[in-house]
């Protein structure tokens, strides 16, 4: 008798539990689909990725490329040329927000987004080659260093930490309210020949031109 | 209406046809001009309209892309530069509505609801609907839909009929001053012939010619007229001559009638006379048979012959000579009618039938006939002839009586299209339709060997009395029933 409520305790309670399981389960799968509400990094990994469809490097702009091409791509694989790199310098706060878009085609550049994670800053990093450069926060320190070695290559360099401007980066993004925006440095992206969509100029939430800070020792 | 079209003149009738067809090409044409032009401005506004959805949804994407409605109502404010669109809005990929731009001039209720998955144009009333996707990288992230009410389309359009009307109105004058003018070259012709034809017509002056102007249909036509005419001139003078021929012909004949009857009596007077010097002549030789002695035999012999054969044989003559100076006085009498003028004047024709009726009172009484005569109308002729012509008709509805019944005679009359027309009713024997025309011929009698009287003149004289009158005579009976005889003279 008491065997029998035991089985039925413990069956309903796993019940519940698989239940419960499900639950988060799909918590989880809608989460990393941006159905449920998505996080804050999420949202900003969906800003990096369309930041791609508004910019225009300078590779592409002798080549006329329309950033809204709905051709069929022809499927080129591999070389460096048909690619789009997002490089996450420093701790990666974006988990698998990516992971749906990456080693896909972007159709409107025709191009295969690859994202490589460099990890923390040191001496011996290659940062060439990529076209968008997130410099997290947990390299604050080196953002001078880091800025300064990127500068020669055309790199868009995204942060989302104050001050970023004014140390010489490109696109800082900013919490306003309950969304996301971001402020743009056109100083650095003029002598990086990168082009910026009208697009995202307007909807910036201030669009400054400071040239680089060369009296800042690092701390801000 | 079609009464009042088939009394107009040709040259109306003709400049209305040359009028109408002109204006109904031009009408046709403009017609179709403005029906093609609505649709082709239609569709070139459509296509700007897209090519403006279109812009306007570029510079939507990153609003879509980044969720920033404030900037894509910013830009949907823009279009209220153009007054035409009443509402645009842009949808998300859900179909929820993203950002809208109403504009102020339109009512609420003009804005027609639009399903946000429809992707196309639609003509809904003079409203058109737009809806365009909008897309970055191939990948459709929201639509834009605009509503626009066209009036470029319209203004065009009520342009194009203002500027119809304005055409027509000079169409309509260039046709009926050009219909005038060539209307023309058909009427002319014809209305000469017309004209000539009434005139011919109007004076029977059959030697006038039409003018032939063209080579033409109406050519060919005015030189048949022209044909004809001739035609008809020659066999009017052959009529006429023909006529007069007849005319001398018939007298001459009358009057050799009238010389051979006159002459022809002559030796028949030596006849009847000579036949009754005969018989005197018998009867003195009677009477010296009387006074003879002669045997029984001889004497009945001689007096068979003196008072039998010889007087019957004269009797025989007498009558055969008597029935021959008849004869002749009607030949006599027939031939006089034809040359003596007729005293044409009013005449009363109960007084006439009157007078008829008192000269042959003797042969009314005898049969017991009883005459009854209603209200005649009065006619114009010679009152002599009328008067012989009824007598001549009573005459014979007395001597064709019935024996049977008792005979009835009844003159009445009438007056129709300008004629009196008379009739002797009688109920006599009657007289057959093959012989409705025989009776008026010279010496028709209808029981030759019968008991009737008469030589068989009496209806030929009222014939040729009546016919010098302009009048007519004509019989209708039924055979053991009765006839009746009409007699039509001009009316006074």
């Amino acid at each position: 008798m008491i065997c029998k409520i035991l089985v039925i305790v413990l069956v309903g309670c796993s019940l519940l539990l698989a239940w419960r399981a499900v639950d988060c389960f799909a918590d989880v799968a809608y989460a990393s689909n941006g159905r449920k509400k998505p996080t804050e990094y999420e949202i900003k990994a969906v800003y990096l990725y369309n930041f791609i469809l508004f910019v225009k490097w300078p590779d592409e702009q002798s080549s006329k490329t329309n950033p809204a091409n709905t051709k069929s791509s022809n499927s080129e694989t591999g070389s460096s040329e048909n690619t789009i790199t997002i490089g996450i310098l420093g701790k990666d706060p974006f988990g698998d927000a990516f992971a749906k878009v990456e080693g896909k085609i972007i159709k409107a550049k025709n191009k295969r987004l690859i994202i490589k994670r460099f990890g923390r800053y040191r001496k011996k990093l290659d940062l060439r080659g990529c076209q968008l450069l997130f410099i997290s926060s947990s390299e604050k320190n080196n953002r001078k260093k880091i800025l300064k070695e990127v500068d020669r290559y055309p790199t868009l360099t995204v942060a989302d930490r104050e001050g970023f401007l004014e140390a010489g980066g490109m696109v800082n993004l900013v919490k306003v309210g309950k969304k996301i925006r971001w402020e743009i440095n056109q100083t650095p992206v003029k002598k990086a020949k990168i082009r910026l969509s009208s697009q995202l100029l307007r909807n910036a939430v201030r669009v400054v031109e400071i040239p680089k800070d060369t009296t800042d020792g690092g701390k801000k | 209406m079609l009464s009042h079209l088939n009394k107009m003149t040709i040259k109306r009738k003709l400049t209305l046809i040359l009028m109408l067809t002109s204006i109904a090409a031009v009408l046709m044409a403009g017609i179709m001009f403005i029906i093609f032009s609505f649709y082709s401005h239609r569709r070139v506004h459509l296509n700007k309209s897209v090519v403006l959805a279109n812009v306007i949804g570029r510079n939507c994407q990153a609003a879509l892309k980044f969720d920033i409605p404030e900037d894509a109502e910013k830009i949907l404010a823009a279009f209220d530069v153009d007054p035409s669109i009443a509402y645009t809005c842009i949808y998300d990929t859900q179909g929820k509505i993203f950002a809208i731009y109403r504009s102020s001039e339109f009512k609420e209720q003009d804005i027609i609801l639009h399903e946000p998955a429809y992707i196309g144009h639609k003509f809904t009333g003079r409203f058109l609907q737009l809806s365009a996707p909008i897309s970055v990288g191939g990948e459709v992230i929201g639509s834009i839909y605009l509503q626009d009410d066209q009036r470029v389309v319209y203004s065009a359009l009520r342009r194009d009929v203002s500027i119809l009307v304005l055409v027509m109105f000079i169409a309509v004058t260039t046709a009926y001053i050009m219909a005038s003018i060539l209307q023309k070259f058909i009427s002319r012709p014809i209305l000469l012939l017309e004209n000539t034809a009434r005139i011919v017509s109007q004076k029977k002056d059959y030697s006038i010619r039409a003018k032939k102007e063209t080579e033409d249909e109406v050519g060919v036509l005015i030189e048949s007229f022209n044909e004809m005419l001739s035609q008809i001139q020659l066999q009017r003078e052959q009529l006429q001559s023909a006529f007069k021929t007849l005319e001398s012909q018939k007298k001459e004949l009358e009057g050799i009638i009238y010389v051979s009857s006159h002459d022809l009596r002559t030796p028949l007077v030596n006849i009847q006379g000579f036949s009754n010097e005969l018989k005197f002549s018998c009867q003195n030789i009677n009477g010296i048979l009387t006074r003879l002695s002669v045997d029984k035999e001889t004497r009945q012999e001689l007096s068979s012959i003196l008072n039998r054969e010889i007087p019957d044989s004269i009797d025989y003559i007498c009558n055969g000579a008597n029935k021959m100076d008849a004869l002749l006085n009607g030949l006599l009498r027939l031939s006089r009618i034809g040359q003596a003028n007729l005293k044409i004047s009013k005449l009363d024709m109960n007084s006439l039938i009157g007078e008829v009726q008192k000269t042959m009172q003797y042969q009314i009484n005898e049969s017991n006939a009883v005459v009854t005569v209603d209200e005649l109308p009065t006619c114009l002729g010679d009152i002599d002839r009328i008067n012989q012509v009824f007598t001549n008709l009573l005459d014979n509805a007395i001597k064709y009586l019935d024996p049977k019944r008792e005979a009835k005679i009844h003159i009445f009359g009438k007056i129709q299209d300008e004629m009196s027309i008379y009739c002797v009713e009688d109920n006599g024997l009657g007289i057959s339709q093959q012989c409705y025309e025989k009776v008026f011929e010279i010496f028709h009698r209808l029981y030759p060997e019968g008991s009737v009287s008469g030589e068989g003149l009496g209806l030929a004289i009222v014939r040729r009395i009546i016919d010098r009158h302009n009048g007519e005579v004509w019989v209708e009976s039924q055979p053991g029933k009765g006839s009746r005889f009409f007699v039509s003279l001009p009316n006074a």
